[in-house]
């Protein structure tokens, strides 16, 4: 190991200490956004609570079976309700898209295309696939310099339709997302409350102290 | 230090769990979707036979009636008096034997503790007490919707 240590280069123990700074931040990063996700859904997860309210509270459900049913129904109810926006922007989309091709007949029209008939005519590009600004460290090809600009914002008539689809797929896209995560969030919470909430516990209970009971207890062996 | 460690921990524990966070919403989104359509189209149908869209699950409706049912015998005041802020009820106690509680002094807007069923007054400022005690708010809007139901089968 020293010797590893002695062969390299003041350079090569920056870089080093770069990517491996690199790799704690990537971490940290991931840990935050894992927590964020899983506050959110826990967030979403408490509408489960009050669907099922009112008939667990009135004993209207009184075992686990029905409330899985009842829970599944309302949940797919809810999910409707509350997908169905993104669901009808990415179907417009998609009709916007369908018609489109088959009025002009150029199947062969990309949505994603930098130079005339694509959203990302919108947004800077630079050439990753250049295979100059790459270099090898230790096995491992990183960046060694600044890509090429290869497409700096401009617009195109050709590529309105590009303009109008991808917005109304990705805006749709994400938001059913979110609301799959909610159903996701939900269906995990009800079905741990059709076990928790039908559950009897003996946690923490003595005999001795309910009042209900007046007789003493036995003693025991 | 260890918080910070903790997260780094998290962080490697969530970046290798991604592939099956990702799985599973695939998985709903895909069963999602069809649940969604197939709910659209009932919806689509009943809108043009001038229905309403949703009927209220019978569990629901049974639900509302018991409550409202409460309201009527006076345990708990009419669902659509509870955003009025202003009423006097007889709330007949079942927690008398609820370990505890037995010396405490009632107190205007809460259960008493022992004794025969007692008046209490609910106004503006014990309104979340209120709800707490009887969960009306999750029960108003079901008022709405049966009222729409029997209008359809009128």
């Amino acid at each position: 190991m020293n010797n590893v240590l002695i062969s390299l280069s003041e350079n090569d123990i920056r870089f080093i200490i770069v990517l491996l700074s690199i790799f704690i931040l990537i971490f940290v990063l991931a840990g935050y956004i894992g927590f964020l996700v899983k506050r959110i859904m826990q967030g979403q997860a408490k509408k489960a609570d009050s669907m099922m309210h009112d008939p667990v509270v009135t004993r209207v459900i009184t075992n686990t079976k029905q409330f899985r049913r009842l829970a599944r129904k309302k949940n797919n109810r809810y999910l409707l309700k509350s997908a169905w926006i993104p669901i009808v922007l990415i179907l417009i989309g998609f009709l916007t898209h369908i018609l489109f091709l088959s009025i002009t007949s150029r199947w062969n029209y990309n949505l994603f295309d930098y130079k005339t008939t694509g959203i990302s005519t919108l947004f800077f590009l630079w050439n990753f696939e250049d295979p100059t600004i790459y270099t090898n460290v230790f096995g491992l090809t990183v960046l060694s310099t600044w890509p090429d600009v290869l497409n700096t914002p401009h617009f195109e008539v050709d590529a309105i339709v590009s303009y109008i689809v991808v917005p109304l797929y990705s805006i749709g896209g994400l938001w059913y997302l979110y609301q799959i995560q909610a159903y996701i969030s939900r269906t995990f919470r009800l079905w741990h409350l059709s076990k928790s909430v039908f559950e009897k516990s003996l946690e923490g209970f003595d005999g001795n102290q309910n009042p209900a009971n007046q007789a003493p207890l036995p003693p025991s062996d | 230090m260890g918080g910070f460690f903790k997260k780094i921990g998290e962080g490697i524990l969530y970046i290798i769990l991604l592939p099956v966070f990702v799985l599973v919403l695939v998985f709903f989104a895909i069963i999602g979707f069809f649940q969604v359509f197939i709910q659209m189209l009932v919806a689509l149908v009943r809108f043009f036979q001038g229905r309403s869209l949703y009927d209220p699950f019978p569990e629901d409706i049974k639900a509302y009636n018991i409550l409202k049912a409460q309201a009527e015998k006076g345990e708990i005041p009419p669902i659509n008096q509870q955003h009025q802020n202003i009423g006097t009820v007889n709330i007949i106690h079942h927690y008398a034997n609820t370990p505890g509680i037995e010396n405490q002094p009632p107190v205007q807007g809460q259960i008493p503790a022992q004794g025969n069923p007692q008046q209490v007054t609910f106004n503006g400022d014990n309104n979340d007490l209120y709800s707490q005690l009887v969960g009306m708010q999750k029960a108003k809007p079901f008022d709405a919707e049966v009222k729409e139901e029997s209008e359809d089968k009128k």
